[in-house]
């Protein structure tokens, strides 16, 4: 063998045309309508507040990486994934300082103590809204009506109730299909619009960005329990529409089931993952101290999300030797 | 009478000079050991207080720690409840350890431990009565500390001389007060915003940092202070040590 | 029974003595390290102990309001821990005459298990929340369960953080911690706003 013929290369070495700025970049993308409708609704603040996302962190990831004795990737654009995706899940009248407390938590306490990008263990826009959920309660679950705009900078005491309380009080909200299927309710800024948000999910399902197995068990897993065991057993409009555009389930299921560092790495792993998610933030919708869910759900799906992997690929190699073994005795 | 002076011929003289020489060089030697391996004794009795913290960095009382050391009073409540409950037990088992089996000098830990258990209660309710209401469980709880297994198992692998016990005790309590005061403190201003329950005009608070959850991720970050200082001092000693080696290196060159 | 299973249930998810508390957490990660037959053994004898601590609940609890030598804030803790120091040093004196191997080999685990902040701290809750014996077996199995559950997701976390690139400051008990944090946050997600009591 001629060795001057070998060639020596640094790893990976199988590439292809997708890479992570590009994956991020397309859901970048498509959180883009997102607040192009927040901005229909509320005004310039939404737009504001995902700015105020973004730069913050970029600058906590970037003295993060300093403070590790990394350099600056700047082609590194999860944290701005980060910071758009988290203030979407947040009312249009939340504080900027809870904004910016939300970012902080989900670069510096999520991310960095395990790696960094692409390490994190658990989903930091996850993370970071139960940290607000959980500390801002009754800031995080108040919302104003839409299209009303919202003044730039000044604190909004916000009293409105999102039909995802109501429902879970036992009450029926007052609204159509209409309002239903184009958001236009009191409820979190980049949440409550269904039709947009099936757009930016068949967008980045065509960009081969998510999964359609975690999806759509996610999904199907919800709508199978809003279905055994239903809340809303009166009233025109359908259980599964009022559920589903209650809350932030669907913005959940599209963007935090799929993160790629979170989210198991097989196909049949994935569907289980999604459907874990799907039952669990219906479980914590049933009976959680939050009208929400999905963000718990997510945290404790991904505890279990390489175990999920593990055990598939033992399954694979048992299935495999069985049928060897099963070959070798017929050959004989 | 008038003792006889021997005069010693100088062959013989330098043989006695040499004797002494010898016998002094070796006792300068035995004391400069023994200083060393006191000092080197000291530096690990001390090291309990930053580097070999039991709470930040051996993970020793962490519950009451994690849980309700949530403002500056109780984190103050637990460390006056370690300081009089786990100094007489740790010195307890250092005396014992010698002259029993390890599962009795446990016992005899934890009942030092109880018998303190009643001043350190008599001590806090005089400070403060109330504070008993936020410590809950977690003050009964501190007399199963794992002090005694933990430095149990170091006195049996050394010399008896019960004056370690004492220092390791002393500076065991002064890390943990220092941590669980350190954690109360960071944690009442982010949550309440005052000091003591003195209020220090902060307008944004996390109420969130009350909780056990952010005891976790708090303690978390203050281990990592530490790993971090312990790294840099350990690396800049390597530099240190290397820079020096090169000079005598150089030196011996020339 | 259905008492005993509503207790059961509440003690493993709601009411987990690790996220929602903190109980346990240093001999968590003290065990956690071990392989998986050592987590076995700790966690027969943990639920043992808690198993006959929680029988003797009743009649601790009807002689230790009688007596006046301390507060019953301090007495009750210390009535249990006698209880246990009994069992514990009985059970030392049978491994050690009749299973001398395994009791050399396995006593730090089994000193871990009984003087334990999450056995003592279990015990402490169930006396204040539940007036039913098959409440209080059931709240302190579930707790147990609840426990190992804990352990297997922390050793299982643990594995992981070794795996990874963590930064050179966080490895080790650092990032444990931090992943024990997350996860208690996700269980706070079905108490809501609510610090335990």
């Amino acid at each position: 063998m001629n060795i001057s013929r070998i060639q020596k290369k640094s790893p990976p070495h199988i590439r292809s045309s997708r890479t992570a700025p590009l994956i991020m970049l397309d859901v970048i993308v498509a959180l883009i309508p997102l607040y192009i409708m927040a901005y229909l609704y509320y005004g310039f603040r939404p737009v504001f507040l995902g700015v105020t996302g973004i730069v913050t962190c970029l600058i906590s990831s970037w003295i993060c990486s300093l403070i590790s004795a990394k350099k600056i990737n700047f082609y590194d654009f999860s944290p701005i994934v980060t910071g758009m995706l988290i203030p979407l899940l947040l009312p249009a009248s939340i504080d900027y300082s809870i904004a910016v407390c939300a970012c902080l938590f989900a670069v510096v306490v999520v991310k960095y103590p395990f790696g960094g990008s692409g390490c994190n263990f658990f989903n930091p826009t996850a993370a970071a809204i139960a940290f607000a959920a959980f500390c801002w309660p009754s800031k995080i679950f108040s919302y104003t009506q839409p299209l009303e705009k919202l003044p730039l900078f000044e604190n909004i005491t916000a009293t409105v109730q999102s039909p995802a309380y109501l429902i879970k009080d036992g009450a029926l909200p007052n609204l159509d299909t209409t309002d239903l299927l184009l958001g236009n309710f009191a409820g979190p800024m980049g949440a409550p619009y269904i039709l947009v948000l099936i757009a930016c999910f068949l967008f980045l399902l065509f960009r081969r960005v998510v999964s359609l197995g975690s999806t759509l068990s996610f999904f199907a897993a919800a709508a199978l329990m809003f279905t055994l065991f239903p809340r809303i057993s009166s009233g025109d409009i359908p259980t599964l529409l009022l559920e589903f555009s209650s809350g932030s389930i669907v913005l959940g299921g599209i963007f935090l089931v799929n993160d790629p560092a979170t989210a198991p790495k097989r196909n049949v792993p994935k569907f289980v993952y999604g459907f874990f998610i799907g039952i669990v933030t219906v479980l914590f919708r049933y009976y959680g101290g939050f009208e929400q869910g999905v963000m718990f759900a997510v945290l404790l799906a991904n505890i279990f999300s390489p175990t999920l992997d593990i055990l598939y690929e033992k399954l694979i190699y048992y299935v495999r030797r069985v049928r060897i073994v099963k070959e070798n005795e017929i050959s004989q | 009478m008038l003792k006889k002076t021997k005069f010693l011929s100088s062959a013989e003289l330098s043989e006695a000079n040499s004797e002494t020489a010898s016998f002094k060089n070796k006792r300068s030697t035995a004391k400069r050991n023994l200083i060393l391996r006191i000092k080197r004794r000291l530096e690990v009795s001390v090291g309990h207080i930053f580097f070999k913290n039991p709470t930040l960095a051996c993970g020793i009382i962490l519950a009451p720690v994690i849980a309700v050391a949530s403002t500056f009073k109780s984190g103050a409540a637990l460390a006056i409840a370690v300081i009089i409950m786990c100094i007489p037990a740790i010195i307890a088992t250092g005396i014992v350890t010698h002259y029993v089996p390890s599962w009795v000098c446990t016992i005899i830990g934890i009942s030092v431990s109880v018998g303190m258990s009643f001043v350190a209660h008599d001590v806090i309710s005089t400070l403060s009565p109330d504070i008993f209401d936020t410590l809950g469980i977690y003050f009964p709880l501190i007399m199963l500390s794992s002090f005694s297994t933990v430095f149990s198992l170091r006195y049996r692998r050394q010399k008896r001389f019960f004056v370690w016990p004492v220092c390791d005790a002393i500076c065991a309590a002064a890390g943990f007060s220092a941590a669980a005061i350190l954690v109360g403190l960071s944690r009442e201003i982010l949550a309440y915003g005052s000091v003591g329950g003195v209020p220090l005009g902060i307008s944004f608070k996390i109420s969130g940092a009350a909780a056990p959850f952010f005891g976790f991720i708090l303690v978390g970050f203050f281990a990592a202070f530490i790993q971090w200082v312990k790294n840099t001092v350990l690396y800049f000693k390597k530099v240190y040590r290397r820079k020096s080696a090169e000079t005598r290196e150089g030196g011996a060159h020339l | 029974m259905r008492e005993f299973l509503i207790a059961v249930i509440a003690a493993v998810t709601v009411q987990n003595i690790l996220f929602t508390r903190g109980l346990g957490s240093s001999r968590l990660l003290l065990v956690s390290k071990r392989s998986g037959k050592d987590t076995a053994i700790f966690g027969g004898f943990m639920m043992l102990f808690l198993l006959v601590l929680t029988s003797f609940s009743f009649l601790i609890e009807d002689i230790v309001p009688k007596t006046t030598l301390a507060p019953l804030y301090i007495m009750r803790p210390i009535a249990y821990l006698v209880t246990a120091t009994l069992l514990y040093a009985a059970l030392c004196i049978v491994c050690s005459l009749f299973f001398k191997d395994f009791f050399e080999k396995k006593e730090k685990l089994i000193t871990s298990a009984c003087f334990n902040c999450a056995v003592f701290g279990t015990v402490l809750l169930t006396i204040s929340k539940y007036y039913s014996f098959g409440a209080r077996i059931g709240y302190a199995a579930g707790s147990c369960v609840g426990f190992l559950l804990a352990m297997f997701i922390v050793s299982e976390g643990r594995r992981r953080i070794e795996l990874s690139k963590v930064p050179a400051a966080f490895k080790g008990l650092p990032a444990a911690l931090i992943y024990i944090g997350l996860i208690s946050l996700a269980f706070y997600g079905l108490t809501g706003h609510q610090l335990p009591a």
